[in-house]
């Protein structure tokens, strides 16, 4: 099954705009602490389509987010593993795409799909989902390629 | 294909609304509930986190040493209850002490120090220390005044009564053995006077006072 690498949580520098409190307390950004936390149970989420799971999780009962998110029938992979790069701070993310659905990979390949989003429940500090989308909400969150391993790109970006 | 205005409105408040932990139950047809979402993070917690967005490495460091202090605190504070703890059982041990030492003292001395039961232990747990340590100092006080100046009044009443029961062990005895008794009385006798020396005419003072008179003549 391929695995792609990518940039699931970035930094605000460059033209886009500072973060305010608010958005930390509507969960677009996140303290550095909730951040290595949230990298560490990423590993098992699913990965989706344009937040397809979201409807989902709102039916959800509190603690099964996930577990909804990952039965809601339009899953579109898997995350294998997540990290904070020692030297950026960026919080990135390995996932594969079975090999079940090609035309996604096609999409990806062709950076028609090239943003990751991640969804997590504030106040916790498990992912729910990462999606795949044209439009993330956190800006230089996206997938950089096809790796051939987790170690590859762990190389790349190390902890 | 999805039209990319669409996604982008959309999206965003889908992650955010996911991101809302009472939105899901209580208001699942919300069409914003990133307003429904309850603030739980602390004000510095959601600029730590702002400023660890445009920042990352400096914001994690930021947050270690947030944590480091908060680790800090949280220590300090066991400690300090852990003092407390013990500060409480040491004056409990410490009235317990001094309601003994108030049971070797007369009424009216404790009235005198107002250090009677009612009054002392809520001085020894009155919140003050000084309070606590004043009437500590008042019992001292009355301990002191209550055992030292007993001690004076029993030597002088040792005497007393040793006179007392030697008197009744002479009576007893001379009804059992007057010889031996006999043998414990004394006469008062003047001391011996030493004899005066008699001085014969050869003596050396008899020629020292010869020579002096006929020096003097």
């Amino acid at each position: 099954m391929p695995l792609y690498g990518g940039t699931w949580y970035a930094d605000w520098g460059g033209e886009d705009a500072c973060p305010c409190a608010a958005d930390a307390y509507s969960g677009l950004v996140v303290p550095p602490p909730v951040l290595e936390k949230l990298c560490a149970s990423a590993a098992g989420a699913p990965v989706t389509w344009e937040h397809s799971a979201v409807p989902a999780v709102r039916e959800a009962l509190a603690g099964t987010e996930r577990q909804a998110a990952i039965d809601h029938g339009q899953t579109a992979g898997s995350v294998k593993a997540s990290w904070i790069c020692k030297n950026t701070g960026h919080a990135h993310v390995v996932f594969e795409i079975p090999d079940s659905l090609p035309m996604v990979c096609a999409m990806i390949d062709a950076k028609i799909l090239q943003y990751l989003s991640a969804t997590h429940i504030v106040g916790s500090t498990e992912m729910i989902e990462l999606s795949l989308t044209t439009a993330p909400a956190r800006p230089g969150c996206n997938i950089e390629s096809r790796v051939s391993s987790i170690t590859e790109y762990i190389t790349l970006h190390p902890p | 294909m999805v039209n990319p205005s669409d996604v982008s409105s959309a999206t965003a408040p889908a992650a955010d609304a996911a991101n809302a932990p009472e939105a899901p139950a209580a208001a699942p047809a919300a069409p914003s509930a990133e307003a429904a979402a309850p603030p739980e993070m602390s004000e510095l917690e959601a600029c730590l986190a702002a400023y660890s967005a445009a920042n990352p490495v400096d914001g994690r460091k930021l947050a270690k040493h947030i944590a480091n202090l908060q680790r800090q605190y949280e220590s300090t504070k066991r400690k300090a209850s852990e003092l407390e703890d013990h500060a409480r059982v040491d004056k409990d041990v410490v009235r317990m002490q001094l309601q003994q030492l108030l049971k070797h003292l007369s009424p009216e001395v404790t009235k005198q120090y107002c250090i009677d039961d009612g009054n002392l232990d809520s001085q020894i747990l009155s919140p003050k220390n000084g309070i606590a340590h004043n009437a500590v100092h008042r019992v001292i006080a009355a301990c002191n005044a209550t055992f030292m100046s007993a001690a004076p009044a029993a030597s002088a009443a040792a005497p007393v009564a040793a006179a007392a029961s030697a008197a009744a062990a002479s009576a007893s005895a001379a009804e059992v053995d007057s010889a031996s008794s006999a043998k414990r009385q004394r006469t008062a006798s003047p001391a011996p006077v030493a004899p005066a020396m008699q001085l014969g005419d050869g003596d050396d003072a008899d020629m020292l006072r010869r020579a002096l008179a006929a020096q003097y003549d």
